[in-house]
């Protein structure tokens, strides 16, 4: 699918290090929607860690709480929806916490996001290069002379120049001409470009990919994660990359966690998860998956549908789709069990070996992925 | 160093050299459009000839719109038995150059038409974005005091405003205005309610922007050009509005030449002279209908979405 496997990843700095420095956190974090239904935990209780560098893959069916979460990072959730609890931990800051100025100037510069239809993304009225040059103006990344005086031509050209270098980064052919095109001149793949380079503009620790290549064909898509994984090498920017396909998943990140109506039910790394997977219902995901290479014709879809988050089933949430449910499933919380070096899931199957997940994770490691 | 500053500069030149290029080619689509609908270039033509009539009146006729000779009193146009070319649209009950009045009466009717739209334009599309994007309390006191005022009859409101104000022409503006902004206010509202869920209002908060920044910046070049369109609709409008209460003595005092009271002044001698009220009548009717041809033209260009098959 893309051109670099997955083993030409690893550089000399990679060896040497022991322990990969975690830069995002999140601590049992929920975020709920109070409806006329009642209230809507679309996410619930979710512990991550996000390391520097890393590309960590979140995969789940729509309406499981993957975009949720992402919104949640950044505290943009919209009212009445609101985090009810749990802590969003970047460069040692709760988020949650933390007044909405300062949270805005983490949002795009520390912290960036690229959506899902970058037709609609983009703002129809403004050339893309003014775009991507705001994201720089927003955050102050070329402070030079007065500051906040838009018509400053020294400024405005050294903007300009590195609003160029970032087109030209992210593979916008003659970046000098299409700087004053509009969005609706580009096409899809390049208007994603486009969004990457604004993303990118305020050269951000992390970022948050929100289905970014569900809206392009095959091809463009190929492309875009391949631009996407040079980002990460390149610049070090760690990755979060939410996504329903879990062999994208597979193909584009080296860690994998599974959500299923709100909560993680499986992580591991992405041979683990793919190769191993544990939960019943990742390996439901993964059956659902068509291949060139089949003997069976038919894929095979999850019996019944994903709960009303309203109105989630008690003890595991799968419980009502799984072929392996016992009545113990059907009650109370379920915890993480171990099931492997770093791999975890959320299934009394594993009952014998029960452990939470510590989320270290050395850089050892992560060679091997 | 030098080298460096050269290449800002050079970089500077190159950026201007492109928006110069990109508006003149923006302008050249726009007189393409244009050029394909004459009856709109032809509305534009009339209105761009009243708005050079007003604005050079005294340059153009000669003479004092307020002093007339009484032994000249209704004399006849040109063309009529009787008539000059003197006074090539006959003179009114004080002896005064009808022509000449006219002339001087499209200064107050676009004066008062243009500030009171603007007015309306800038408090509806203020208070409109605001209730649009923030919703809640404040969109539910204002839209509810716009309801109140759309239940009175536009004139009715104005007749007691002005009758409670005084006339005047600032009084006429601010009567005008204070039940015109609530069309803006309802345009605006309704097409932030569409554009804050869209997603690239969410990349802008992703982005780091704040809420005003996101409306002013981000929100509002999007739904400038619907209420442009609407503003020029409105212009037609607010001019009968001035000249109706010009005609009921509550809008411009006399002591200024007005189409209105031009056309209530000659309504008793209608008989004996008619073109008295005809004319400014006819001025008034031209102008409207010129800005109504040009508004809807302008509507097709700008914003196809509104197009009327």
């Amino acid at each position: 699918m893309t051109s670099s496997t997955r083993g030409s990843r690893l550089s000399d700095k990679d060896f040497g290090m022991n322990e990969s420095q975690t830069i995002l956190e999140l601590k049992n974090l929920t975020t709920v929607f109070p409806t006329r239904r009642g209230l809507v935990r679309a996410v619930s209780n979710i512990s991550l860690k996000l390391h520097e560098g890393e590309i960590l893959g979140i995969v789940g069916e729509s309406g499981s709480g993957k975009s949720v979460t992402l919104l949640s990072i950044l505290r943009l959730i919209s009212s009445p929806g609101r985090i009810e609890s749990g802590e969003v931990l970047f460069d040692g800051r709760d988020l949650c916490k933390l007044p909405e100025r300062e949270v805005r100037r983490i949002r795009g510069k520390d912290i960036a996001m690229v959506f899902q239809d970058p037709q609609s993304t983009l703002n129809p009225a403004f050339p893309v290069g003014e775009q991507i040059r705001e994201s720089l103006r927003i955050h102050n990344i070329i402070s030079n002379g007065r500051s906040w005086w838009p018509l400053n031509p020294s400024r405005t050209a050294a903007e300009k120049a590195r609003v160029i270098k970032l087109m030209s980064e992210v593979g916008i052919s003659s970046p000098m001409d299409r700087f004053h095109e509009y969005p609706h001149q580009f096409s899809g793949g390049m208007q994603q470009r486009a969004l990457i380079a604004i993303a990118l503009a305020g050269e951000p620790k992390v970022l948050l990919a929100d289905e970014p290549t569900t809206s392009l064909d095959v091809t463009i898509q190929a492309q875009i994660l391949d631009l996407m994984r040079h980002i990460n090498q390149e610049r070090g920017t760690a990755i979060v990359l939410v996504t329903h396909n879990l062999d994208l998943a597979a193909e584009f990140c080296q860690r994998i966690v599974v959500m299923y109506a709100g909560r993680l039910v499986e992580i591991g790394t992405v041979d683990q998860v793919t190769e191993s997977p544990q939960h019943p219902y990742t390996r439901g995901l993964l059956s659902c998956i068509p291949r060139i290479s089949a003997q069976r014709s038919r894929i095979e879809p999850i019996p019944g549908n994903v709960p009303d988050l309203a109105d989630v089933p008690a003890g595991c949430a799968f419980h009502p789709r799984c072929s392996e449910a016992q009545t113990a499933c059907q009650e109370g919380p379920i915890p993480f069990f171990g099931v492997g070096a770093r791999h975890w899931a959320r299934c009394l199957r594993h009952a014998n070996f029960l452990r939470e997940p510590d989320w270290t994770w050395s850089s050892s490691e992560r060679m091997r992925v | 160093m030098a080298v460096h500053a050269t290449i800002q500069k050079v970089s500077w030149m190159y950026t201007w050299r492109i928006r110069l290029r990109l508006w003149r080619r923006n302008l050249a689509d726009f007189w393409y459009e244009l050029e394909q609908r004459p009856v709109t270039l032809l509305g534009g033509l009339i209105v761009l000839a009243y708005v050079i009539a007003a604005i050079f009146a005294p340059q153009i006729t000669g003479r004092d719109p307020t002093r007339g000779k009484l032994l000249l009193r209704f004399e006849p146009p040109a063309w009529e038995a009787g008539g000059s070319w003197e006074y090539p649209l006959g003179t009114d009950d004080q002896g005064r150059d009808l022509l000449t009045r006219i002339i001087f009466g499209a200064r107050v009717s676009l004066a008062v038409g243009l500030l009171s739209v603007s007015a309306s334009v800038i408090i509806g599309t203020a208070l409109g974005a605001l209730a649009g994007y923030y919703r809640g309390w404040l969109d539910n006191v204002l839209s509810r005091f716009a309801d109140l005022l759309l239940a009175f009859p536009f004139l009715i409101f104005a007749i007691g405003m002005m009758a409670f104000l005084g006339p005047g022409f600032a009084n006429l503006v601010l009567a005008l205005a204070f039940k015109g902004w609530v069309e803006f206010y309802r345009l605006v509202r309704g097409e932030m309610l569409a554009e804050r869920t869209k997603e690239y209002v969410d990349a802008a908060r992703v982005a780091g922007l704040g809420n005003i920044a996101i409306i002013v910046s981000e929100i509002l070049p999007n739904i400038i050009q619907s209420v442009f369109v609407l503003g020029t609709l409105r212009l037609g409008y607010m001019i009968i509005m001035e000249a109706s209460l010009s005609f009921l003595g509550l809008g411009i005092p006399p002591s200024i030449p007005a189409w209105g009271s031009m056309v209530s002044s000659g309504r008793n001698y209608l008989l004996m002279a008619w073109w008295v009220s005809t004319f400014p009548g006819f001025a008034i009717l031209l102008l409207v209908m010129a800005i109504n041809l040009f508004g809807e033209g302008l509507r097709d260009i700008l914003d196809p979405r509104l197009k009327i098959e």
